[in-house]
């Protein structure tokens, strides 16, 4: 037996990496029973083309008649048989859902008040499920975040705040409408309103508060309630709940596109571009960014793992050193950096 | 495994962490050489190869095993991961309230719906949102009078979600079972029905409808019911009544092991949820204040919220300085939901052990871990205290033959359970000023302190350290039974002896800086270093 062993050190691997950009993103679209789609599977798409026709006030109703008995929940039916639809190839208006088929006899999905959910980027329809979604395959690029609130949207990208700073209220005018905005570290739920009422697209923002979450996803709420017509709007959140500021090379993609057009997507939360200069802006391997502690939102360059050292709290934790942009030599828990992949 | 002579590896794959271990033969008994814990991104052989440079820097494997085949040594892994979704789907809100109440036991990711408070329509989009893994419908067996109308709608609401997600499994419960076949003609393409039991009538502990439910969402590794087994076996080793808490990032574990007599497998029962879970993902405002209450600076309640939540988001990071003290608040929130959400763990006795597990423990000195157990865990009785701090159990729950499993455990059994120490948690009489004496007999010394209601007294016994402690108050207190005088053996650990006087329950402050300066106290006391 031998206590001689020297692999090398995997040291850059203790650092949690993080996705930064995918050229592969599948998106997808929700949808509920009596929503339509407007597109089918192997179709492709372009940025703004109507995806979904959307029911604002759907709701369960018996038909007129009863479909056939081979019927399925989900399928297409037009409940008035014998009439001529004369619609030159465009779903027929009267056509609905099939809901569900309890034993008093077949439900269908009703409603008045429709809107539609254009694509926010060009792609491939890959999958079409009647009453639950449907996905595109993108084309381009796409910066991932943590969350999405409201979208999808698309609009041009401006860059209006200091990615550490926080983005007030009164600097959004209606000379930003038709933007998806980059407001820095945080913003507020007043600001987001505004935003809205500006006509701004979207919002990208480093963290986003749980109350400010809550009261945006309210409003959003009372408003599809009150069947008004909303204009897209999405709130992009690249890092959580926990305040700091935009990472550096977040940054560096953002700033490339500005002026822009871009889209934001809810799932996988993500600003979807076409620029490939801009998607080639990655930072090099040994750059960290510290999520916690007196340096957070500080960058830097890793130079090593130093093993298990004792931190505040007397707390024992993985500790590396690193060397931030202002040439400061520190040691950090490993847990507390993170790397762009 | 292979030969239980042979060295092995576990792995113990979490959420946020994984665990590796190495245990080698020697001096004719299995040991353990070393243990790591590291962030689970930065995988097994990585994990695996810096546990062995350690090793070797360290000597602690000379002679045993070749530190640089570690890697290659047969493996015993388990895995937790987060709980899959399941929505139950009844006709009444009294059905959905039990069900829910049961597939949480079951350790799934519940979300409730009645076809008596919400349409057909909200009801499909709920049971077929992309996250979701399966749909428990369920009625009575018979249908009772606030269900009996809606048990047709139930099935049609079934076959509509399953038509539309046809890889839904569908576990039909109680009378639902019946229409499971005309749901079948209705959707011929689902891919899994299960017709299961209904929920007994008394809302037992051992409701076989929770056991199925159980071992559907559990993979055959899955850690925590592995952890389970290897608790059965701890305690016939020991003979002795454990309680075992495992607060994880997705879910929390609480089980309860009581050996029943020479020769008997141990009793064990256990419950694994997603509430458990050292941040929940129902972060309510009733769990949100729960954690607040032992924090002991003064967090504006939507900011704590956000750090809850980054919490949740980051488990690795942010685990210093006041982020430990927020960890170890929502790890004592953690073990009390575990605790209140069974009906044992105080039944028919209190244990004689509580063992804890999982990565929220991680941060924290032993002796603030004992802290974090008295606070939560509020019971009279006497009881030590340990960490499984290696996270053996889980892997070594993988080990199928009883026997064998139990030999190893055996074994490893001072590995398995790392001393916290002890604490004698008398329920005092409400209202009287009681003050009493302790004294200490260890070998042939004895000291003695007094004991005030109210108070937090520690004696400082170190692991390993066995000794008597003889007790007596000025007035009946209930220590297991009503009595002034009690001698007890206790053992030392990591937080010595506590003797915790502050009444059970434990009623904080009402005032807040009050309640935080007691807190902050008592923290002070028990976790040195917590300034540093």
């Amino acid at each position: 037996m031998s206590a001689v062993y020297e692999p090398a050190p995997p040291s850059l691997d203790l650092v949690a990496a993080r996705a930064l950009v995918t050229d592969d993103a599948v998106a997808w679209f929700d949808m509920s029973p009596g929503d339509r789609a407007l597109v089918s599977v192997g179709q492709a798409v372009a940025a703004g083309a109507a995806l979904i026709e959307r029911l604002r006030d759907a709701h369960p109703t018996v038909p007129q008649s009863q479909p056939h008995v081979d019927a399925r929940p989900g399928d297409r039916y037009v409940p008035l048989p014998g009439r001529v639809p004369s619609l030159r190839g465009r779903p027929d208006p009267l056509e609905v859902e099939l809901l569900h088929h309890p034993p008093s006899g077949w439900r269908v999905i009703s409603g008045e008040v429709s809107d539609t959910l254009d694509a926010p980027a060009a792609g491939i329809v890959r999958e079409v499920r009647s009453g639950v979604g449907l996905a595109v395959a993108l084309e381009g690029h796409a910066l991932l975040g943590r969350a999405v609130a409201g979208g999808p949207s698309r609009g041009r990208l401006v860059m209006a705040a200091d990615p550490a700073a926080e983005l007030r209220p009164g600097a959004l005018d209606v000379g930003l409408a038709g933007t998806i905005v980059v407001a820095g570290s945080r913003v507020s739920a007043e600001t987001l309103s505004r935003g809205r009422a500006m006509g701004l697209r979207g919002v990208i923002v480093a963290s986003l508060g749980q109350k400010e979450l809550r009261d945006f996803r309210a409003s959003e709420a009372r408003q599809r309630a009150a069947l008004h017509r909303l204009e897209p709007f999405a709130v992009l959140v690249l890092d959580g709940a926990v305040r700091g500021p935009i990472a550096g090379p977040a940054v560096a993609i953002m700033a490339a596109l500005a002026g822009r057009e871009v889209a934001i997507i809810p799932d996988p939360p993500a600003l979807v571009f076409s620029d490939g200069e801009a998607s080639a802006t990655r930072p090099p391997a040994d750059q960290v960014r510290i999520r916690y502690g007196v340096d957070a939102g500080r960058e830097g360059r890793f130079v090593e793992a130093l093993g298990r050292r004792r931190f505040a709290a007397n707390v024992l934790a993985e500790a590396g050193r690193v060397v931030t942009a202002d040439g400061r030599e520190i040691v950090v828990p490993m847990a507390d950096i993170e790397r762009f992949a | 495994m292979g030969d239980p002579g042979d060295a092995f590896v576990t792995i113990d794959h979490g959420t946020a962490t994984t665990a590796a271990a190495v245990v080698v033969r020697a001096g004719g008994r299995q040991r353990l050489a070393g243990s790591i814990g590291l962030p689970a991104h930065v995988g097994d052989e990585a994990t695996l190869d810096i546990l062995s440079r350690r090793l070797g820097e360290a000597g602690e494997a000379d002679g045993l095993v070749d530190v640089g085949a570690i890697a290659g040594l047969p493996r015993l892994e388990t895995r937790t991961s987060a709980p899959p979704v399941l929505v139950v789907l009844a006709a009444s809100v009294r059905g959905r309230d039990r069900l829910t109440g049961l597939a949480r036991r079951a350790g799934w990711l519940v979300r409730g719906h009645d076809l008596a408070s919400e349409d057909a329509r909200s009801a499909v989009i709920a049971l077929t949102r992309r996250d979701v893994s399966a749909i428990l419908v369920g009625a009575d067996d018979p249908p009772g009078a606030d269900e009996r109308g809606l048990v047709g709608d139930l099935a049609a609401v079934v076959a509509a979600a399953v038509a539309r997600r046809p890889e839904l499994i569908a576990i039909h419960a109680g009378s639902m079972g019946d229409l499971a076949p005309s749901v079948a003609s209705d959707g011929d393409d689902i891919a899994t029905t299960i017709l299961a039991p209904a929920p007994l009538p008394d809302d037992g502990t051992d409701d076989p409808l929770v056991t199925l439910l159980d071992e559907l969402r559990a993979e055959p590794d899955d850690g925590r019911r592995a952890a389970a087994r290897a608790l059965g076996s701890l305690a016939r080793v020991l003979d002795r009544r454990i309680l075992l808490v495992d607060v994880g990032v997705s879910a929390g574990l609480i089980a309860r092991a009581d050996p029943t007599g020479p020769g008997g497998p141990a009793q064990v029962r256990s419950a694994i949820t997603a509430a458990g879970a050292l941040v929940p993902i129902d972060l309510d405002d009733g769990t949100l204040e729960a954690i607040a209450a032992w924090i002991p600076e003064a967090p504006d309640r939507h900011r704590l919220r956000d750090r809850l939540t980054g919490l949740r988001e980051n488990p690795n990071g942010g685990a210093t300085g006041e982020g430990a003290l927020l960890r170890m608040a929502a790890a004592r929130a953690a073990v009390t939901r575990l605790a209140d959400g069974v009906t044992w763990t105080w039944r028919p006795n209190g244990p004689d052990l509580v063992l804890v597990a999982g990565g929220a423990w991680s941060v924290a000195p032993g002796s603030a871990v004992a802290l974090a157990l008295c606070d939560a865990l509020r019971h009279d009785g006497a009881r030590s205290l340990g960490h499984d701090a290696a996270r053996l159990l889980g892997p070594l729950g993988m080990i199928a033959d009883e026997e064998e499993r139990e030999a190893v455990v055996a074994d490893l059994v001072d590995d398995i359970v790392v001393p916290l120490g002890s604490v004698v948690m008398p329920a005092l009489a409400a209202g009287r000023k009681q003050h009493g004496e302790m004294t200490v007999r260890v070998g042939g010394a004895e000291s003695s302190l007094p004991l005030i209601a109210g108070g937090l007294e520690l004696f400082d016994l170190p692991p390993g350290q066995a000794a008597e402690a003889v007790i007596s108050f000025s007035d009946p207190v209930v220590l297991g039974t009503r009595g002034k005088r009690f001698a007890i053996d206790v053992a030392g650990g990591l937080g010595g002896l506590l003797v915790d006087l502050r009444g059970v329950p434990l009623t904080l402050p009402e005032n807040p800086d009050q309640r935080r300066l007691r807190v902050d106290a008592w923290q002070r006391a028990m976790w040195a270093g917590i300034d540093g």
